[in-house]
């Protein structure tokens, strides 16, 4: 199973930590804790991996707490002399190839030298195992450009369909129709989709739609009137710089609307990326790249695991700042 | 990972490709246990013309090599039409290197009367 990267934006957040924008961060950002002696502060991956490596900033920095399925492993020094990004900072290594919660924990206290407690967080490296509570038999991805790669250099193999088979050791079939509204997608549903048989669709949604909300509700339709049997996840839009602000929030929430409507889970992808223009380099427009589909895969792979594994992650304050 | 293809009774898992002046060749497409494959071109305005290489190879990596018969490259399309590529490789690419309009492309296997392919992955 492969070693892949779960980015910063895309791990759950306890307590106050903001999104800090820069050049030499994995994906253009990294995430920090304030400065302040308090433990109230940590980040959360949990999945089926056997090995783990934490990433983050050293240099003016406070003492971190690693813990694995609810222990304390170990304590990490992040104070250096000089500030260093991207550090690898903690191995664990040999793990049993099952379900782990992976905690980074700020622990109030720091070395000597340094003035501050911060925690500085960039990504993780994660070498994925098939999680045993995730049986499905057939993964069917449908979507727009998104879907089917437009500003991915290295199509299949860079799209989040094709990430999330190596992650979860599912077979998963991608099929991205390049300029289509939910409408068109809806369309093909019944001979794209459903001879697939999958036991799970994932639809990234809504960015060639004005307004999404009722075309959505008619495709969620289609989707349990074709596959009664299938499971549903929904993703609304990466964020991007060729739409307004204010069509972009109205697509993303149209398509979150719809999903609620509906009872069907929907992944806040907007939410997650939002400000991230590294994401979409070097097409600049809405679609991401492949830095960015490993972020989509991610953001499938929490919501498959949360589902499956049935735990709540903790609210998201996710507090942007500086973009 | 093992995966059976379902049984030739039950409708084919079509593929659809619609290909834009960004993305002129299609990701590759599974045709895992099907000898034919029924491709359909079809333009949504009225000045649409296409020219369109299709290529297999028998695994998603390549290398493509133009598939067989003369409908593996068409030249000047301009009106909606449809043909059958016959004894396909595993895996289908398409390619537009010309665009004029929209173009919605389907590509659906087919297995010929008495076929039953059975494809393990």
């Amino acid at each position: 199973m492969p070693e892949m990267r779960v980015e910063n934006i895309a791990l759950d957040y306890e307590g106050e930590w903001n999104s800090i924008p820069s050049a030499d961060a994995s994906i253009g950002s990294r995430h920090e804790t304030n400065d302040a002696a308090d433990h109230d502060a940590a980040a959360r991956w949990s999945g089926a991996f056997r090995s783990a490596k934490v990433f983050a900033s050293t240099g003016d920095y406070g003492l971190a707490e690693i813990w694995l399925d609810g222990k304390r492993l170990q304590v990490i020094d992040l104070y250096s002399s000089s500030e260093r990004h991207g550090v690898l900072v903690c191995t664990i290594d040999n793990l049993e190839a099952e379900f782990h919660t992976l905690e980074i924990r700020k622990s109030g206290r720091k070395n000597k030298c340094s003035s501050s407690c911060r925690l500085n967080l960039d990504y993780l490296e994660l070498d994925f195992v098939k999680p045993s509570n995730v049986r499905y038999r057939q993964i069917v991805c449908i979507g727009d450009s998104i879907t089917f790669g437009a500003n991915v250099e290295d199509r299949p193999l860079g799209l989040y369909g094709r990430r999330l088979q190596s992650m979860l050791a599912v077979p998963v079939s991608v099929h991205g129709l390049s300029g289509a509204s939910i409408h068109t997608v809806t369309g093909v549903l019944d001979a794209v989709v459903a001879p697939r048989n999958p036991d799970l669709v994932l639809w990234l949604a809504g960015m060639n739609d004005e307004r999404p909300y009722a075309a959505m509700v008619q495709g969620i339709e289609r989707i349990m009137e074709l596959m009664p049997g299938a499971e549903l996840i929904v993703s609304n839009i990466p964020y991007n710089s060729h739409y307004s602000e204010e069509q972009n929030q109205r697509k993303a929430e149209e398509v979150a609307q719809a999903c609620r409507r509906m009872s069907v889970p929907c992944i806040d992808l907007y939410g997650m990326t939002s400000g991230n223009i590294r994401l979409l380099l070097p097409e600049n427009t809405v679609h991401p790249n492949s830095e960015g589909h490993g972020v989509i895969s991610s953001a499938f792979y929490r919501e498959i695991i949360r589902r499956k594994y049935s735990f709540e992650s903790p609210a998201e304050p996710r507090p942007h700042s500086g973009r | 990972m093992q995966h059976v293809c379902r049984h030739p009774a039950e409708p084919p898992p079509a593929h659809i490709y619609l290909p834009t002046p960004a993305t002129r060749r299609s990701n590759p497409m599974d045709m895992c246990g099907y000898s034919h494959c029924r491709i359909y071109l079809i333009g949504s305005t009225d000045n649409a013309s296409i020219d369109l290489e299709i290529k297999g190879a028998p695994n998603e990596s390549g290398p493509y090599l133009q598939e067989l018969g003369e409908h593996a490259s068409l030249r000047g399309v301009t009106a909606d039409t449809s043909f059958v590529l016959r004894d396909i490789s595993r895996y289908l690419v398409i390619e537009v290197p010309r665009l004029t309009g929209g173009w919605t492309i389907w590509a659906v296997p087919m297995h010929l009367s008495g076929e039953g392919g059975l494809c393990r992955r």
